[in-house]
């Protein structure tokens, strides 16, 4: 009924969190650099791949207090040069690049780094697809 | 009593990238949006939320997600990050 009744009111609908008993829903813990396989070489260094459906590229995040400093090695550049954060990346040195990041995480947590980085390659692959 | 309004709930799954946070269920009905999720999970502003197999289209904050999604699909929140200068 409450529901009927926010639809016709114009108020936002409700929605709730639906709690389970232990062991119905698998709870996954697993961070997206663990599903990943990437390694720590320090408390705020990382390497490993960021993985799209397109391919995979090696990449590093590296976290100085708030900020991050993300590189990829080798990306797709011909696909990434479509994207309109292309003008982000900039060349390094032993086909390393760097993705230059103005708004960091909120909650600093490189998985949201590492995600960021995938959907933007996603992005840039989507992109491509269309022209 | 009440299966006419039951049969309008779905079920989604809500991930998170990092590892602190379990993977959480929601009940959605029509009309609820991105915004709507995000705050009933507690991220207020600077967190996206993107389909778990389509991360590349994440959804904007006004969208309709019941209508964008099926019964028992999976979406991940993540805190917002974005490149730039």
């Amino acid at each position: 009924m409450g529901l009927i009744r926010s639809l016709f009111t114009g108020r936002a609908p409700q929605l709730a969190r639906v709690f389970t008993p232990p062991g119905t829903v698998p709870r996954d813990r697993t961070s997206l650099l663990q599903k990943r396989g990437w390694t720590s070489t320090s408390r705020n260094s990382f390497t490993g791949h960021f993985a799209t459906k397109h391919g995979t590229w090696p990449g590093r995040i590296e976290r100085a207090g708030d900020v991050f400093r993300v590189l990829i090695h080798d990306p797709p550049t011909e696909v990434v040069a479509k994207h309109p954060k292309w003008s982000c990346f900039s060349k390094q040195h032993d086909g390393w690049w760097n993705i230059n990041i103005r708004t960091q995480p909120i909650d600093r947590d490189p998985n949201a780094v590492c995600f960021y980085v995938e959907q933007l390659l996603a992005e840039a692959f989507a992109l491509v697809g269309k022209a | 009593m009440n299966t006419a309004t039951d049969s309008m709930v779905k079920h989604i799954g809500i991930k998170f990238p990092g590892g602190n946070r379990s993977t959480e269920t929601l009940a959605i009905v029509p009309g609820n949006t991105t915004a709507d999720i995000l705050a009933k999970l507690g991220l207020h502003g600077s967190f996206i939320l993107a389909p778990h197999d389509d991360p590349g289209h994440p959804f904007k904050p006004t969208d309709n997600i019941y209508a964008r999604v099926e019964d028992g699909d999976l979406l991940v929140a993540s805190a917002m990050v974005d490149a730039g200068f």
